[in-house]
């Protein structure tokens, strides 16, 4: 019987999808770049009652800012690990993009699942292993965790370059869609990633 | 008048005594900027005050006498000037002293303005206000000019009549008005005297006597309301001629205006057709996606491997681990019944009907035969049983997350054709936004010829205000309508004038016959005689005003074309108003009123106005004025400044004039008298300058000095 009561945790997280586990996780980020990008670029660290004075920001949530900084990582195909210092964003995956309260903005959560996407493509688990019970589910979310805050990362990196160079290089309406397109245009033209980065 | 000699003592730059002798003519007075040419004007209208106003400013005191002066010593402001005037010699003065105290504070006191006749055997000393009986202070405004702004009094309607009247015999009319009047009513009298003596005809000449009462009432009345219907006639003409020269820039202004309307309309929809919200668009519409096609690859390509060799492991697992009852389970499967063998319907039929249908032979219930057919049945049932059994196979896998992921790369292959356009889909967007921005431009492009439009009309109105134009405009009807009112009412008032003095007419003559053979009858013949020759100096009046006003176009245009050789220059007329005020004003040749001449064309036809009043009058022999003016020319090429000069001096009138002409720059940043041109003039020059050396930053140091050059 004591067998049974164990398995509780087990069974509820088997009818769990992996997505979903995922979605209750939060990202990490190194606690410098709260000043030098996150607070520069979105709302992060302003509550919502305060929103008055986050006007002019580029984005909204925090969540916001690191997601353009994980798909730079992404697109760029580097990965930096985080420091010691690191911090928590505050917000679980499964609520990016719900945007249910904001003005003039559509929600996005449909994005959530493409970067689920990129991180199973771009981590090496032995999902085998993970479907036969030798490896915990735990550890490979954490595995694609640890990919997605090592591409933010590298993004983070990126934008505060940038913001070094001009203080106001993200207020233009064209900034980080013309980081994209410079990416995504480098690599679809299949050249190297060495190049993509000398770019930014 | 001829002014003889302007003495200015103490005021100002002029230090201590001096003295300028003028001639009847031309004077000219020649000196740069801070020499002294406007004090020198300035101290003539110091000494014409006869308000009282500025007695003694302390302002006027030549600071470097002030500084000179030692403590408790005192000196003296003074400007006189000594002129003739209708044949008598005046000197005008204006004098007060000025004291230093021990602690160098300046007071002042003695203030005297003295008018001295000098009548040839002995000197009359009376009040300076006095003066303005030699030149009346209305009239000073047309003798001194500053600058070529202050010519524009002659733009004044009134200024005409005030210079007409002045100038001309006309004014010499309003005593024998006065006097026939006087004379009228006393002939009128005398005969109503005489003819109350008349018993017999009382009750007509009561009657008459009401009727030209009446009529003269009425006349009064009818009088008035010309007047008043003139007066509004002439003012809704007046501004409808002001309207007449921007009535078109008006219009212009209107259409421009609509224009820039629509056009900012047309800016503001389109604006509000560009979507440039690029990095929202990253994140609401996913156009971050767009380098994702390469990652759904590498996912799908990856997922798939990992699936198919997980099948793989659990068929291998399934082959070996669970092989007995696999092969039982295939035993069943793949070594089925003999076909002779019936299924399990048929079979239970038989077993039912107690009849093996296969050899035809009977098997009751319980033989060996039945009991046989219902064992093959059980174990038929029992080997489609077989898979059931598997149960007790360990599952190979815990988890199905490969699946999930299987399944999710399912999912987004069939998104993944959004994902590929993305690329288009964006550039799209942009695209669009830019031709959005290409037709701002445009539209801004568009907007900026009208408004340059715009400023070019409101420009050329002569310091109208928008608002002010786009309201004339909307006047124009209105004022059309009340000045063509007042016109046709003013025709209206003469008719029933003409009707009524025809009435009061018979009633006089009725009233004159009434009396003949009468001892009233020489008084009513007088009267009517008296009445007739002050109608005839009415429209003799009327006659010489003409002739006057037609003279004065005539000789303003022969000083035009003298002033303007060489130049574009109209024609000048002097209108007649309906209120009997006139209107000297340029015209070009098609009889279209010239609003704006350019400034040097408006100074010379303005003065050519002027100096031909001043030739005219002097043709009379009348009160001839000299003519001041401080810098008239600034607009004057030299070539024109030079025939204005000769024109002047060839005047003969006395004219003064203060300039800077004739002064050019030297190579060493020195102020050089060009001696060629001054020895063109036919006249009196006098050269003012600083006394050098001065300090440009005391003004105790700057003094003017005076010399005659010819």
């Amino acid at each position: 019987m004591a067998d049974t009561y164990n398995n509780i945790e087990e069974l509820v997280k088997q009818d769990e999808k992996l997505i979903d586990i995922w979605g209750r996780k939060d990202a990490y980020f190194e606690k410098k770049y709260e000043q030098s990008v996150l607070r520069v670029v979105s709302d992060y660290g302003i509550g919502a009652s305060e929103n008055t004075t986050a006007k002019g920001k580029v984005l909204g949530s925090g969540y916001e800012a690191y997601i353009m900084a994980f798909f730079i990582g992404l697109y760029s195909d580097k990965r930096l690990p985080l420091s010691e210092d690191n911090k928590k964003l505050g917000q679980p995956i499964n609520k990016w993009g719900n945007l249910d309260s904001k003005k003039f903005r559509k929600a996005y959560s449909g994005l959530r699942s493409y970067i689920f996407i990129a991180l199973v493509a771009k981590t090496d688990i032995d999902w085998i292993a993970v479907d036969k019970g030798d490896i915990k589910v735990e550890s490979a979310i954490s595995a694609l965790l640890e990919t997605m805050d090592e591409y933010a990362n590298y993004g983070f990196s990126v934008m505060e370059e940038k913001l070094k160079v001009d203080p106001s290089y993200f207020f233009s309406n064209r900034a980080f869609l013309d980081i994209f397109l410079q990416l995504t245009d480098k690599t679809s033209r299949n050249n190297s990633d060495e190049e993509v980065v000398e770019d930014l | 008048m001829i002014i003889q000699k302007i003495e200015i003592q103490n005021f100002r730059s002029y230090y201590k005594s001096n003295t300028f002798d003028l001639i009847d003519g031309f004077n000219l007075i020649i000196g740069s900027n801070g020499d002294g040419k406007t004090t020198f004007y300035e101290a003539l209208e110091w000494l014409f005050r006869t308000d009282g106003t500025n007695k003694m400013d302390e302002k006027n005191i030549s600071k470097k006498r002030c500084e000179e002066l030692f403590a408790n010593d005192s000196d003296e402001v003074r400007v006189a000037m000594t002129y003739e005037h209708k044949g008598k010699q005046k000197i005008l003065e204006k004098i007060f002293r000025f004291t230093k105290s021990y602690d160098g504070e300046i007071s002042t006191s003695n203030y005297s303005f003295t008018l001295t006749e000098n009548n040839g055997v002995e000197r009359v000393n009376k009040d300076g206000v006095l003066f303005d009986r030699d030149i009346p202070s209305e009239m000073r405004k047309f003798i001194m000019f500053k600058g070529e702004a202050d010519l524009n009094v002659l733009e004044n309607s009134n200024a005409l009549k005030l210079l007409v009247d002045t100038f001309s015999d006309v004014k010499d009319f309003d005593a024998y008005f006065a006097f026939m009047e006087y004379a009228t009513k006393k002939a009128d009298q005398a005969r109503d005297n005489a003819q109350r003596l008349d018993k017999k005809n009382t009750d007509r000449l009561k009657q008459l006597h009401y009727t030209i009462e009446q009529e003269g009432k009425l006349l009064d009345d009818i009088e008035r309301e010309i007047k008043i219907k003139e007066n509004e006639a002439v003012n809704f003409e007046g501004l409808l001629k002001n309207i007449e020269q921007s009535k078109e820039a008006s219009k212009l202004l209107i259409a421009v205006n609509r224009r820039i309307e629509s056009l900012s309309q047309k800016r503001s929809d389109t604006a509000a057709r560009i979507r440039e919200n690029y990095t929202i668009n990253l994140l609401d519409d996913m156009w971050i996606l767009i380098g994702f096609d390469r990652i759904a690859e590498e996912y799908s390509s990856k997922v798939s491997a990992v699936d198919r060799k997980r099948r793989k492991l659990e068929k291998d697992y399934l082959l070996s681990a669970g092989a007995e009852k696999v092969i039982k389970k295939m035993q069943t499967d793949f070594t089925p019944l003999p076909v002779h063998i019936p299924g399990r319907k048929i079979m239970q039929e038989m077993l039912d009907e107690e009849v093996c249908k296969i050899c035809g032979r009977p098997a009751k219930m319980h033989t060996p035969e039945w009991e046989f057919m219902l064992n093959r049945l059980k174990e038929y049932e029992e080997s489609l049983k077989v898979t059931k059994d598997d149960d007790d196979i360990e599952p190979y896998y815990k988890n199905n997350y490969v699946v999930e992921l299987q399944k999710r790369d399912t999912s987004l292959n069939d998104n993944l054709s959004r994902v590929t356009t993305m690329r288009h889909t964006i550039h799209e967007a942009i695209a669009f936004n830019n031709r959005l921005h290409d037709d701002i431009k445009k539209i801004d492009a568009n907007l900026n010829i009208e408004f340059e439009q715009k400023k070019r009309i409101l420009a050329q109105t002569d310091g109208l205000s928008e608002e002010q134009l786009l309201a004339n405009y909307e006047n124009i009807s209105d004022w059309m309508d009340k000045k063509n009112r007042a016109e046709n009412r003013i025709d209206v008032l003469k008719r029933q004038r003409e009707q009524h003095r025809g009435v009061l007419e018979d009633a006089q003559i009725a009233l004159s016959k009434l009396s003949e053979g009468t001892s009233a009858a020489i008084y009513a013949k007088t009267a009517l005689i008296i009445r007739q020759i002050s109608e005839a100096f009415k429209s003799a009046k009327e006659e010489n005003k003409k002739r006057l006003l037609s003279a004065i176009e005539d000789e303003s245009n022969m000083f035009l074309e003298k002033l303007n050789t060489n130049d574009f220059k109209g024609t000048i007329r002097i209108l007649e108003k309906m209120n009997g005020q006139g209107e000297a004003v340029l015209m070009n040749n098609d009889h279209a009123r010239i609003f704006n001449p350019n400034t040097a064309l408006k100074t010379t036809y303005l003065m050519s106005v002027l100096f031909a009043i001043g030739k005219l009058s002097s043709e009379r022999d009348k009160t001839e004025l000299p003519l001041l003016f401080d810098a008239p020319t600034s607009s004057f090429t030299d070539t024109k400044e030079n025939e204005f000069f000769n024109v002047i001096s060839k005047l003969n009138k006395q004219v003064i004039i203060v300039t800077k002409s004739f002064l050019r720059d030297g190579s060493n940043g020195e102020t050089i008298l060009d001696t060629n041109r001054v020895n063109d003039i036919n006249g009196r020059v006098f050269r003012i300058e600083k006394k050098k050396p001065f300090d440009d930053k005391k003004l105790g140091t700057i003094q003017t000095i005076i010399s005659k050059i010819k």
